[in-house]
């Protein structure tokens, strides 16, 4: 069987048909695969049909030689819409990932310093982050359009905080968090329990990875740790099907009379769900 | 297939082993390639050298099914597309994707490559290049650097 009697394109056009990740991976198995590998046929495939949109809505511009090159930067964290989002493309899947900062969200109070106050970290890829002072009535929502995500995919929104030392209150009573779009509803619960030697039942510590339990129709989640330091609840989830409709992302706790305060929220991610 | 009271037209495609199929034109044409030399050249009898007799009567047999006028998406086409390319053969699916690009059999190609990149997907780097029978040209060297360059994609 003789591979170098196919044509280049026709290499690059069923590499095109693998993931970036496999693309990649082949570049390694000859070298007239890696030209094929690295062409623009192939990568224009995984760049999104609308990256030119994309790119006029950064930061700060983005400059590349090739398409290879312009994908490998859209795959990183960048800032757009003025800064009030971070846009990415998922590696392996190609698909457009979003997170909200929390000055995109819809927080109540959190214009009274009283209650809520911003600041900048360090940790934090937005200019701030909303750190909660104390409130009874404790919501954190974000809407997103899906037009701005990918088509036939199905989206998980991850609400993403820290817990500073003096973090009170937040484990009285469980926190409702909710996915609506449209007719379609994901909701749970879950205990805002801080790190920090806390153990729960187990006697494991309770942000390891133990999985969600589904307790009577709402599925108690977890809180997880996240490659870049923070932490992650997930909201839920919910399938685009390319239609033009508004996805509300919501966390709240509002039954407890009493005072809550000191989660650092940094936004709400959406990425595919595998 | 429908019956007409007129004469269809055929033309005769000859293979690169001296194969002769003899097809209607309205279903050869599907090959905008042959569509071409029938409409630049007027030829009858078309000679395919690039095209063995095992893999152009596949490529007719696929022709035919998809020129019957019904809709790609249905369920007897979907069918028939995942048994006609059913191969474990890799040297199948080679000669086919050959065949459709010569001939240039636009949707033929992309199910093809689909289907080769199936294979491909969580292939380790030594398995396509057994599987595919690719002799590797790297140095060590030239080889870790590309590697160390996708560092992501090998994890």
């Amino acid at each position: 069987m003789k591979f170098d009697l196919l044509p280049q394109d026709c290499v690059s056009y069923i590499l095109s048909c693998t993931s970036p990740r496999d693309a990649c991976r082949s570049s390694t198995v000859s070298s007239e695969v890696r030209d094929a590998a690295d062409s623009n046929l192939m990568w224009e495939k995984f760049l999104l049909s609308d990256y030119p949109e994309i790119i006029s809505r950064l930061v700060s511009p983005v400059e590349f030689k090739s398409k290879k090159e312009l994908f490998l930067k859209l795959s990183t964290p960048l800032l757009i819409d003025g800064g009030k989002k971070i846009f990415s493309i998922d590696k392996s899947t190609s698909k457009k990932c979003y997170m909200l900062s929390a000055r995109d969200l819809y927080i109540p109070w959190a214009t009274n310093s009283l209650y809520w106050c911003w600041k900048s970290l360090l940790e934090s890829r937005f200019v701030e982050v909303a750190e909660l002072i104390m409130v009874c009535w404790l919501e954190i929502q974000g809407t997103i359009n899906t037009k701005m995500l990918s088509p036939n995919t199905t989206y998980g929104a991850y609400l993403i905080v820290k817990f500073p030392d003096r973090a009170f209150g937040l484990e009285t009573l469980p926190s409702e968090v909710f996915v609506e779009v449209g007719e379609h509803r994901s909701q749970g619960t879950i205990y805002l329990r801080c790190n920090g030697g806390i153990k729960t039942e187990l006697g494991r510590d309770s942000v390891d990875t133990l999985g969600s339990r589904d307790i009577g129709g709402s599925v108690e989640r977890v809180i997880e740790k996240r490659e870049d330091g923070w932490l992650e609840i997930e909201l839920g989830d919910f399938y685009n099907d390319g239609s033009e409709r508004e996805v509300k992302m919501s966390l709240r706790e509002v039954k407890g009379q009493h005072l809550k305060g000191g989660i650092v929220v940094e936004g709400i991610e959406l990425r595919p769900k595998l | 297939m429908s019956t007409t009271s007129q004469e269809k037209k055929l033309v005769t495609l000859k293979s690169s082993d001296k194969e002769e199929f003899v097809v209607e034109e309205s279903i050869a044409v599907t090959s905008e390639t042959i569509k071409n030399i029938i409409e630049d050249v007027g030829l009858e009898l078309i000679p395919l050298p690039n095209v063995d007799g095992k893999t152009l009567a596949k490529v007719i047999e696929y022709c035919t099914k998809h020129s019957t006028g019904s809709n790609d998406d249905s369920e007897d086409i979907k069918k028939f597309d995942d048994e006609f390319l059913n191969s474990n053969q890799i040297q199948v699916l080679f000669d086919m994707v050959l065949a459709a690009n010569y001939l240039n059999i636009k949707s033929l190609l992309e199910k093809v490559c689909t289907k080769i990149a199936d294979r491909i997907k969580d292939m380790s780097v030594e398995e396509v290049r057994e599987v595919f029978k690719i002799e590797n040209d790297f140095t060590p060297e030239e080889e870790k650097k590309i590697r160390d360059e996708h560092a992501w994609a090998h994890e």
